[in-house]
């Protein structure tokens, strides 16, 4: 079976899939989900989900430079770390201008017309 | 100094706009005052321009000036006055200190006031005596925005919907414009198009002689021939007729191809350029202020017989905005096509869609009721008497000149325009509850008269559009002011609200009635000889098989409606028992509202009784757009 | 002398500007200077009479002309191009129009005399002067016009002065609000005054429906000045005025109106169609079927004021035009104007029959004589009618003018009451206006002797000969002007007499108001003697024999004159005239007698014996439903009021303002509206169109909204899906 369809762990294909349903999760974790931190974790998600698609080229094909998958993944876990932070630091932020964290009450920014109040044309002062 | 070459309508362009800058930095108490005066000043440049104007007559163009601003668009500070234009000055001119008079009470924020409407007269002014069509839309252009402000700031309890609409109503026919202005220039090569001329007019107008030929300079042509001269060919008796074809002359100028259009045959022997410069340039005799006579270029003794009402007139039009060599180029825009429509179609309906917003053409008028109810009363006057006169003074200056096929084939649709605006807006009117409305509407109907004079192609027709135009620009600056007294008064326009107004206000009562009856086109009064001249000309139109005739013995209907409305409502007003017992006791006109109305009445019952000087001013440039007209429908 | 017909018509104009600005300073607000200005023009235009009449029958003078307007045109003979042309106002006067001025500048006088004792007292007196000053200028414009044009301008600004006197009591308010009167009226009392109209209301009607003539009539001048340009521009003439009279005959004789076409119609059809559009301004001015509701109430107005315009003169004015057009009037549009006239003339006939105001009787007494008139006019000069219309315009606006007068008296003299169910019995009290206005209904009713016995019988005669004449081609219609006219001519008999025996001999129902009933001053009771003089037939015809067919002296001055085409050479038929002229004579002495005598008997005999007929033919079918027809004048105000007011004006005009702006919902929620989201829906309109059309484009902005919710995940998922779209396609 593993020869009829390619997936396993002598192939590349199982860890594209893997990554790719790793990035789907993350995807769908920072569209769905109302906590911020959540969020961030979805977005963590997607992070090693390129991570683990970048070693998984490096294992399956000629590399331009040795190991250069490799390294890509631990730029990313470092990046993802720092990312992390900021990102949290952010979410300090907002908590302390929202007291909340919930990202479908941070909708300031929404474009629909009622949400703000209507422009005035200045009044002619006497 | 006062020579038809003064600068007048220089002046008359930028009096407004120096005005505005000296009310922004008059004091406080001396706004007004600044206003008044320089409003004074640009009726008195106005003044002296139409009467001059008027005076000299003829179809030639006065007080031009020609100042190339930007060479390479062709664009120029371009201005003249004609004897439309001088009919258009003089009814600037007494709108203007009208509009400032009734505008003294304004409290809010006078300066900002006063100052916008010196722009908005600035923009009307460059509207109506520019002769290149840039400027023109930017004379168009600014006359937006200071309307916009001043409908939305000192204007009703609608004001900002008004405003809004007003401007966008406007804008979109105005970039309609735009485009249109892109695309005539575009459309014409860059050494320019040779377009044939109507000979009559060369004739008529260059004063050149059936058996004599006296060159006389470039500027004594009213149509440009700036400095490429005058092609003509030359006819003559006797000799075998031959088939001219593209580049297939005798004889080649200067290495100049000649670009003939069409297979003409005439009988032409010798092909003369006389090309000014390069004549000067190859040392033939300098010209200086003789005009040469044509045996200098006569090679043998048979030149001496030119017959030159037989002979064709070329003329080498270069590229530009001039709105003068626009209309020259009439058969170019006929044949030129952009993405599939001809641009004579395209130009045109453009041009149409912009003055039609303006007019306003049945369809695209509903900003206008809007726009006067709210506006204050002074802005009301401007935007009856000057505004709505831009659209039809439009069509008279680009639309139907530049574009004369289109025009005649879309004569029927503006006389059937014409005569719905005069009936239709003639029975809303009747049903209006709102005074400023009614009168709104009463505007909208009377320019219908203009579309349909302009529709009917002939003399009678066009003379009584302009007629109408400056007649009705004065009736309905009488009817707002009217209609500003009763609401000083009452601070409300409800026509069931008043009764009987006469017995405190019998002066006033007087004035609305003679007001109104002006507008119901009594005679002897001004607002008689226009629809009179529409009337006789659509009758006698040979336009469209006989549609404007009949849609002109339609429109004989509109006479009823309008004394109806008209009469009805000063019959509400003024006449009957006095329904609101607090209104026995309002005063009659003050000395500011004398002052607003009187010249009105006066300039009323005198172009009333003697419009013919109103009608000699307009006679020659109607003629000239009327042959301008036949000789198109004869030769396309 | 050429000035002085300039003279006497500036005149009445600088008399009206001066007392606008100054009458109210002036002693009694300037009558005196208004009527010595009048004196002044009546004595002119007798001597500009005796120079027009003295130099022999046929003279015209064409006096000054200025050029009004010039239009430019294209002279170059192209096909399409109409040549310039030019409009004048000048003078002309022919033996008609010098004639018609002594009458409307006598009766102006007279008036005017009259009114000082009419008027005085009244708060408004000096408003009279210069409405009524205007007024006579505007007429003699008319009189005196050398072209179609200026008729034109000088007939708008009769309007004008009409709806200045009108609604001389502008303050007035309708009967129906006045509980006074309505107190006060029978309870039979229907008619003219029972409609809601005030005076303010009565001039606007007035304005309004001589408009819509006047619509036809300047249809009627453009066709007329169309085909004289053409005419010129074709053979290549200078145009000149193409209005002018002599302009407009010449052009028409030579087939001007051949050469052009319209909707199919050329020639004989076009010119008919021209002649009937004139005439459309006469059916207006003159009160003519269907246009004649305007009249009756326009006795809202002074009723001296209502002598001169609305008797006299300004409803004169249709007919002096259809006179003045004549000749270019064919054969099928003087049949359609005697065919209106007769119809006319018997509908006010039968409507004034019923009627109990005594000016309203006198209104419709005047619409049925100008229907004679037309009559007249419409029978063409063949059979004589030309100038029996012409005789009874000038017979009628003597007589007719005395009876208002002879109104205005009793009227003054029974305090304001003017209904016949009150007033009676002032025979004894004013015997000087009963003598007057008996002189003018004998007149009128055509008695031998009586100015009308000469004129309206040649009418008579007129209408049968042209009748007979015309049934060759046109059939039983031909015949329609005769018989109504004479039927017309039975009822004049009958409800004259019915008003005279009623108002002088007849007891009054209610003493009180004519207790004090006397007659006027002396200037005016000497103004009512000359009238009556003017009443007698042998002031016109200068013949002591009242039976003689012919030799009048006003229709040798009338006739003499031959007016181009369609009379050019058409002799008048005396061999018809003098078959016609005994049997139609008998008739009328016929009706003249059996009117008064029925009159008599009705409403003096039977009612002393107690017998009230009258009274019973009201109350008791099949009469009573004749009476309630006639005196719900046939329901023609009812049906115009409904289709013409109700449906056809306002109706219109609010469905069309409805349309175009929207309802007053919706202009009220407009400026709401722009602020929220929602448009409130109150019905369509054009506006509302456009304002849908401008939302519309501002859908797209709305849905690129949806994209910008301020969630981040929503964001996320537009950047993943971008991105996802970007690598497919390039793929």
């Amino acid at each position: 079976m593993n020869e009829i369809l390619r997936l396993g762990p002598d192939h590349l294909a199982g860890y594209l899939a893997v990554a790719a349903c790793l990035f789907a999760i993350g995807v769908v974790a920072c569209i769905t989900r109302r906590n911020a931190v959540g969020f961030l974790m979805g977005v963590e998600l997607m992070f090693n989900a390129a991570g683990l698609n970048a070693v998984a080229y490096a294992r399956f094909r000629d590399a331009h430079v040795a190991g250069d998958g490799q390294i890509l993944a631990l730029f990313l876990i470092v990046l993802a770390a720092a990312e992390a932070a900021v990102a949290l630091a952010l979410v300090f932020s907002v908590y302390r201008s929202f007291r909340d964290i919930d990202l479908d009450q941070t909708t300031r920014l929404n474009g629909t017309a009622g949400s703000d109040p209507a422009p005035t044309v200045p009044e002619a002062h006497a | 100094m006062l020579t038809t070459s003064a600068a007048l309508p220089v002046w008359f362009v930028l009096l407004p706009l120096l005005g505005a800058g000296l009310i922004v930095l008059a004091p406080a108490m001396r706004v007004r005052v600044t206003a008044l005066g320089v409003a004074l000043a640009t009726a008195l440049v106005a003044g002296l321009a139409a009467v001059l104007a008027g005076i000299h007559g003829g179809h030639a163009m006065q007080f031009e000036t020609n100042i190339p601003l930007i060479p390479a668009w062709g664009f120029s500070f371009h201005l003249g006055v004609d004897g439309l234009s001088a009919a258009m000055l003089a009814l600037c001119g007494v709108i203007e200190v009208i509009a400032v008079l009734s505008s003294w009470k304004v409290d809010k924020r006078p300066r900002a006031y006063f100052a916008l409407l010196m722009l908005l007269f600035a923009g009307t002014n460059a509207v109506f005596v520019s002769l290149d069509l840039l400027l023109f839309y930017v004379g168009w252009e600014l006359m937006l925005i200071p309307m916009y402000i001043l409908i939305a700031v000192w204007g009703g309890d609608q004001r900002r919907y008004a405003a809004v609409k007003y401007v966008l109503f406007t804008l979109v026919g105005s970039l309609a414009m735009l485009f249109a202005l892109i695309l005539l220039p575009a459309s014409v090569p860059e050494e320019g198009v040779l377009v044939e001329v109507d000979p009559d007019r060369v004739m008529t107008e260059a004063h050149i002689g059936p058996t004599s030929l006296e060159w006389y300079p470039p500027s004594a042509f009213s149509h440009p021939v700036v400095g490429n001269g005058l092609l003509w060919v030359k006819n003559k008796t006797g000799f075998p007729s031959m088939n001219l074809k593209r580049n297939d002359l005798p004889v080649d100028i200067y290495g100049l191809p000649l670009l003939i259009e069409r297979n003409r045959s005439f009988t032409p022997v010798q092909v003369v350029h006389l090309k000014l410069e390069e004549l000067k340039f190859r040392g033939r005799k300098k010209f200086g202020d003789h005009p040469p006579s044509m045996s200098q270029f006569a090679g043998d003794s048979k030149n001496d017989n030119l017959d030159l009402k037989a002979s064709k007139f070329f003329v080498l039009v270069p590229r530009d905005l001039n709105i003068q060599h626009l209309q020259l180029l009439w058969p170019h825009w006929a044949k030129t096509t952009f993405l599939g429509v001809s641009v004579a179609v395209l130009g045109f309906w453009c041009f149409l869609l912009a003055f039609a917003v303006k007019v306003p053409v049945i369809g695209l008028h509903t900003w206008l009721p809007h726009a006067h109810v709210q506006a204050p009363t002074a802005i009301s006057v401007v935007l009856a008497a000057l505004l709505l006169k831009l659209g039809v003074y439009g069509f008279l200056r680009i639309a139907w000149p530049v574009f004369p096929t289109a025009a005649l084939d879309a004569g029927p649709l503006i006389a059937v325009l014409g005569t719905v605006a005069i009936l239709y807006a003639a029975w809303v009117a009747l049903m209006q509850n709102d005074l400023k409305r009614l009168v709104a509407y009463s505007s909208v109907s009377h320019m219908g008269f203009c579309l349909l004079g302009l529709a009917a192609v002939n003399v009678a027709g066009a003379t009584g559009a302009v007629v109408q135009m400056v007649t009705h620009g004065l009736g309905s600056a009488m009817l707002f002011l009217v209609v500003g007294v009763i609401y000083e008064r009452a601070h409300h326009r409800r026509v069931d609200g008043f009764g009987g107004l006469a017995k405190p206000m019998p002066v006033f009562a007087g004035i609305a009635l003679f007001a109104c009856l002006a507008s119901a086109a009594l005679p002897g009064l001004a607002g008689f000889p226009g629809e009179l001249l529409v009337f006789l000309g659509a009758v006698s139109s040979t336009a469209a098989n006989g549609k404007v005739q009949i849609l002109g013995l339609v429109s004989c209907l509109g006479v009823i409606i309008t004394a109806a409305y008209l009469l009805w409502m000063v019959k509400r007003v003024f006449f009957g028992p006095i329904r609101h017992p607090e209104q026995a006791a309002w005063p009659d006109l003050t000395r500011r509202e004398y002052a607003c109305l009187v010249p009105l009445v006066l300039l009323t019952l005198a172009v009333g009784v003697w419009p013919q000087p109103l009608i000699d001013s307009i006679t020659p440039a109607a003629e000239t757009l009327v042959r301008h007209l036949h000789w198109v429908a004869a030769t396309r | 002398m050429s000035w002085l017909p300039l003279a006497i018509l500036a005149a009445p104009l600088a008399v009206a500007v001066f007392l606008l600005f100054f009458g109210r300073r002036l002693h009694h607000g300037g009558d005196g200077f208004a009527t010595g200005v009048m004196a002044l023009c009546f004595a002119g235009s007798l001597v500009v009479a005796a120079d027009v009449l003295a130099g022999g029958a046929g003279r015209e003078i064409l006096g000054h002309s200025v050029t009004w307007m010039t239009i430019g045109g294209m002279n170059d003979g192209s096909s399409g191009s109409l040549p310039g042309f030019v409009l004048t106002l000048g003078v002309y006067l022919d033996p008609l129009a010098a004639i018609m001025l002594c009458i409307v500048t006598g009766l102006a006088l007279a008036v005017m005399v009259y009114t000082r004792w009419y008027l005085h007292g009244d708060n408004l007196y000096p408003r009279f002067w210069w409405s009524f000053s205007f007024f006579c200028f505007a007429m003699i414009g008319v009189v005196i016009s050398s072209n179609l044009l200026m008729s034109f301008v000088f007939w708008e600004l009769v309007g004008l002065g009409s709806y200045l006197l009108i609604g001389f009591w502008y303050f007035k308010p309708a009967v129906a609000d006045d509980p006074h009167y309505q107190a006060m009226k029978a309870s039979y009392a229907t008619g003219i005054l029972e409609s809601k109209l005030s005076p303010a209301d009565a001039q606007l009607k007035a304005f309004v429906m001589n408009r819509i003539g006047d619509a036809g009539f300047i249809a009627g001048i453009a066709l007329t000045a169309w085909a004289v340009i053409a005419w010129h521009g074709k053979h290549g003439t200078p145009a000149g005025d193409p209005l002018a009279w002599s302009a407009i005959f010449k052009a028409v004789e030579h087939g001007a109106f051949n050469e052009i076409s319209l909707l199919g119609l050329s020639g004989t059809n076009l010119l008919t169609l021209a002649g009937l559009g004139i005439f459309c301004g006469a059916v207006g001015k003159s009160a003519q079927f269907p246009l004649h509701t305007w009249l009756p109430d326009a006795m809202q107005g002074p009723t001296t004021g209502s002598a001169i315009i609305h008797a006299a003169t300004m409803v004169a004015a249709g007919v002096f035009l259809v006179a003045r057009v004549h000749p270019m009037l064919t054969p099928d549009a003087l049949l359609v104007v005697a065919c209106i006239g007769a119809v006319t003339a018997l509908l006010a006939a039968t409507m004034a029959c019923v009627q109990w105001d005594l000016k309203a009787v006198l209104a419709y007494s005047t619409i049925s004589q100008l229907g004679f008139m037309l009559v007249g006019l419409g029978s063409g000069v063949a059979s004589g009618g030309y100038n029996a219309g012409i005789a009874h315009l000038f017979t009628h606006a003597i007589f007719k003018c005395l009876l208002f007068l002879c109104a205005a008296a009793v009227i003054h003299a029974c305090h304001g009451h003017q209904s016949l169910t009150r007033v009676g019995g002032l025979g004894r009290k004013m015997p000087v206006t009963a003598f007057a206005m008996g002189v003018a209904v004998l007149a009128i009713l055509g008695v031998p002797g009586f100015s009308a016995f000469f004129s309206k019988d040649a009418i008579l005669v007129a209408a049968q000969v042209a009748g007979h004449h015309g049934s060759e081609h046109y059939g039983w219609v031909a015949l329609v002007p005769a018989v109504l006219a004479t039927l017309a001519a039975a009822l004049t008999c009958y409800y004259m007499a019915r008003l005279w025996w009623r108002l002088f001999v007849a007891p009054a129902a209610d003493s009180h108001v004519v207790d004090h009933a006397h007659d006027p001053w002396p200037s005016a009771k000497l103004v009512l003697i000359v009238l009556a003089l003017g009443c007698l037939q042998a002031v016109w015809t200068l013949q002591a024999n009242p039976f003689a067919v012919e030799g009048a002296w006003l229709d040798h001055v009338i006739r003499a004159k031959s007016v181009g085409l369609y009379a050019s050479g058409v002799e008048v038929d005396h061999d018809a005239i003098h078959h016609a002229h005994g049997g139609v004579v008998s008739l009328a002495i016929t009706f003249a007698a059996v009117g008064i005598a029925l009159a008599w008997t009705v409403f003096v005999l039977l009612p002393r014996r107690g017998l009230n007929l009258a009274e019973r033919c009201r109350t008791t079918p099949p009469l009573s439903w004749v009476w309630a027809l006639l005196s719900r004048l046939w329901f023609l105000e009812y049906v115009y009021d409904f289709v013409f007011v109700r449906i056809l004006g306002k109706g219109l005009g609010r469905t069309l303002a409805e349309g175009d702006l929207g309802t007053p919902q919706r202009l009220a929620a407009l400026d709401a509206a722009t602020a929220t989201k929602k448009t409130a829906r109150f019905g369509y309109s054009l506006d509302g169109l456009i304002d849908g059309v401008a939302k519309a484009f501002t859908l797209p902005g709305r849905a690129g909204n949806l994209l910008h919710s301020g969630r981040i995940g929503t964001y996320v998922a537009l950047a993943i899906g971008v991105v996802a779209v970007i690598s497919l396609l390039r793929l």
